[in-house]
């Protein structure tokens, strides 16, 4: 077993490629969360409020994880906000960029459920008390408030979407930005994250519809339209992730590529390098198998086809997250050192055992968010039990 | 459960009840993932303190060394752990020194970023280091040394001798390699690559720091601050010549200081005062007369990784090119290193297999025990 530090170490282990995996979940549900309220869309009505709920646990779920790679966790709160270094350092800058997206994910919380919360503040108990102190005493509902809620949702999925893409855009960045590291720094970097974290998106957000609507809902099921749409943008995302991923790859062919991008290339993802499998997987049964899939329109519209897809299309996107993290810090910086070699311990900060917890906090979050405030609509809301 | 949820649950059909239950599961799985994650390490953490303290104890573990009453080692150490310091936060009492103080002690500027207003600050020095390579032997004397000067631990190096060879057999009559198929002579040639961090005048690590934890002092040294790094192995990351690393014991980013106490004091770096062949010289690049400089201006110098446009501080002198790259195993036919990474592919190809080291310091041992030596 392999533990410790050595001459040179892959400094940034699991947590760090759980942490673009999680942040891409972020900005792909919220795009979908933003595609009802911003472009008016119909078919996804159903499923903003669960996007938003999926993509706020995330959110918080996802500035976890460099924490917990941090080896002093306990300073980084402070030193992060009182003496960061803006805007030199790119985890400077990202502190700010997930505050701003933490506080206007805050307001989008607040319109999206006002109404119901206004609703649930009549209901004895915890959730009523808890809805109460949401609706911060805005009861109003009358058509005009409601029709100004979604003007200000309007506004706010608008300043949103564009602060999605500049969030993950910027995880992108930090890889991207580190120069010493030849398969890292490259502009298709904060793209490719981009589109990537687009399709983790909606496969994650098509995943819980599937899951939620058919087994956990009481009053709506799974919507064959809204599934097909769904299905029809994961399509059209994973072709775009294909694109970027041909032209990274052509970037790497040693007649168009730097040699230490070669020489990296070749030694971590050509045949008899420690990621080939991985990447094999992250594009055939990822991408290319799913793509395919979703070409007919009777396997867009099943919902068993649909959980297959998403749960592929997800292991894919996280196969892309390893590879792109952990691959390039194979390549050794020192001379003549060859390859190093990387192994995830089970237990220890960086440990197998934290990226699963750190799942697991993600989990947690979307249910209880998904209990407090309600992840569907409320259109057939049967009995609510009236205290009068 | 007072009786009014009791009865609704009771009036609740089958499919509401299996709902319900499917909740419940779901909702403690992923609990107790979370929760297990938090309290196995701390538990794990807990019972490898029992097991250390019990060895120690029963003076039967591997932690044990056999020494006399005077506190001599006697024997070889059984277990690789490092004996550094238990808590590295900075007590004096500890031989261990207070390094805010250390650091900047005549209070020059310090910069984070926009490097090139150094330039312009009028600085009185502007520390560099010469590796004259005709001279190096390759003997890791100043690996130890520095070692030693600043208790570096186990497993991780401040600085580093690479001796690589290049080369080939040849078949020989006479040659000293005798195999069935005939005997053989090396035709091989030996070149040494000291490393260090270079001081680059724009630090590439230095501007990635989130925390300005890291820092350039007015004479070129780049110093981090353990009390304010995170440990995020950002900076680890964006050093070019992967001179960085993280400290086990400390917890926190490490790099060569230039020796910093030691240049305060009017001293040369430990590396440089340990060198046999006097390859390694340090200096003041401002003084003309200086013999770095001298050095640099008579001789053709050669820094590492100029594309990377760091300007690294660290010029050498008779350095071959093709052996300074990381991707070079075309052009270097054998190659080994005294500090070679254990957790690389080429340390699995000669046979080894890293078992080294594994670093948990309990103790500090050079405190003077109770009863003992008294």
């Amino acid at each position: 077993m392999l533990s410790g530090e050595f001459l040179e170490t892959p400094a940034w282990g699991l947590p760090i490629v759980i942490y673009p995996f999680l942040s891409g979940l972020v900005a792909g549900s919220f795009i979908i969360a933003s595609l009802s309220h911003a472009f008016h869309m119909k078919k996804f009505e159903p499923l903003a409020k669960l996007a938003a709920i999926v993509s706020f646990a995330m959110l918080l779920t996802a500035a976890l994880a460099p924490l917990f790679d941090a080896l002093q966790p306990s300073r980084a709160i402070w030193e992060l906000y009182v003496r960061d270094h803006f805007p030199y350092s790119p985890l400077g800058v990202f502190i700010v960029v997930w505050s701003a997206y933490v506080a206007l994910m805050l307001f989008e919380l607040f319109y999206v459920f006002r109404t119901s919360n206004v609703e649930r503040s009549r209901q004895v108990g915890f959730r009523g008390r808890v809805a109460k102190f949401f609706t911060f005493g805005k009861t109003d509902l009358s058509e005009e408030a409601i029709k100004r809620d979604k003007k200000a949702l309007t506004v706010i999925s608008s300043i949103g979407i564009a602060l999605a893409f500049i969030f993950h855009g910027y995880v992108g960045f930090l890889f991207g930005a580190i120069k010493a590291r030849p398969l890292w720094s490259n502009p298709l970097i904060p793209p490719v994250f981009i589109v990537s974290a687009i399709v983790s998106g909606i496969a994650l957000v098509m995943l819980l519809y599937i899951l939620g609507f058919t087994f956990y809902s009481r009053k709506n099921t799974v919507n064959p339209g809204t599934l097909s749409e769904l299905s029809k943008y994961l399509l059209i995302a994973i072709v775009a992730d294909l694109f970027f991923n041909f032209i990274e790859w052509l970037y790497t062919v040693r007649a168009y590529a730097p040699g230490d991008v070669y020489e990296g290339w070749k030694m971590v993802f050509g045949s008899g390098g420690p990621l080939r499998a991985n990447y094999i997987y992250q594009l055939l049964f990822g991408l290319l198998l799913p793509a395919v899939l979703l070409l007919s329109g009777r396997v867009r519209q099943s919902k068993g086809w649909g959980v297959l897809i998403s749960i592929l299309v997800l292991t894919g996107v996280y196969e892309m997250r390893y590879d792109a993290v952990i691959g390039p810090q194979l390549q050794s910086k020192i001379p003549a050192q060859g390859l190093l070699v990387f192994h995830p311990s089970w237990a220890g900060y960086n440990g197998i055992l934290t990226g699963a917890g750190l799942f697991g906090i993600a989990v947690v979050l979307i249910f209880v968010l998904g209990y407090l405030f309600g992840w569907e609509d409320d259109q057939a809301e049967p009995n609510i039990i009236n205290e009068n | 459960m007072d009786g009014y949820s009791k009865k609704v649950k009771e009036s609740m059909p089958v499919e509401d009840k299996r709902r319900g239950f499917l909740k419940a599961v779901t909702l403690a799985a992923g609990g107790f993932l979370a929760i297990g994650t938090i309290f196995g390490k701390a538990y794990r953490a807990l019972a490898e303190d029992k097991t250390i303290i019990k060895e120690r104890e029963s003076g039967s573990g591997g932690y044990s060394t056999p020494a006399t009453d005077t506190g001599q080692i006697t024997g070889p150490i059984k277990d690789h752990r490092w004996m550094g310091w238990m808590n590295p936060s900075f007590d004096v009492n500890d031989d261990w020194n207070d390094w805010r103080k250390i650091e900047n002690p005549e209070n020059l500027p310090i910069w984070h970023d926009s490097f090139h207003q150094i330039k312009g600050s009028r600085p009185k020095h502007k520390w560099a280091m010469v590796m004259d390579l005709r001279r190096c032997v390759g003997c890791q004397a100043c690996v130890v040394a520095c070692k030693s000067e600043n208790k570096v631990p186990l497993g991780v190096f401040r600085t580093v001798v690479q001796v690589q060879e290049s080369g080939h057999m040849e078949k020989d009559d006479a040659g000293i390699v005798i195999t069935e198929n005939g005997n053989y002579a090396p035709n091989v040639k030996k070149s040494m690559l000291p490393l260090m961090c270079n001081h680059c005048e724009i630090p590439a690590c230095v501007a990635a720091c989130p925390v300005k934890a890291t820092f350039k002092r007015q004479d070129g040294v780049v110093l981090i601050d353990y009390q304010k790094c995170i440990g995020c192995g950002t900076c680890i990351q964006a050093c070019p010549y992967g001179m960085r690393f993280f400290n086990p014991v400390q917890k926190t980013a490490d790099k060569c200081t230039l020796c910093v106490h030691r240049i305060n004091a009017g001293l040369a770096p430990a590396c440089v005062t340990s060198c046999v062949g006097r390859a390694r010289i340090f200096g003041d690049l401002l003084d003309p007369k200086s013999e770095v400089s001298r050095l640099v201006a008579a001789n053709p110098a050669s820094r590492l990784k100029i594309r990377e446009g760091t300007n690294p501080q660290v010029y050498y002198i008779d350095l071959n090119g093709n052996l300074a790259e990381p991707s070079n195993s075309g052009d270097v036919k054998v190659m080994y290193t005294y500090a070679m990474g254990f957790n690389t592919a080429s340390y699995e190809k000669l046979g080894g297999k890293a078992l080294l080291p594994v670093v948990e310091e309990q103790e500090n041992p050079y405190k003077a025990k109770a009863g003992r030596n008294e």
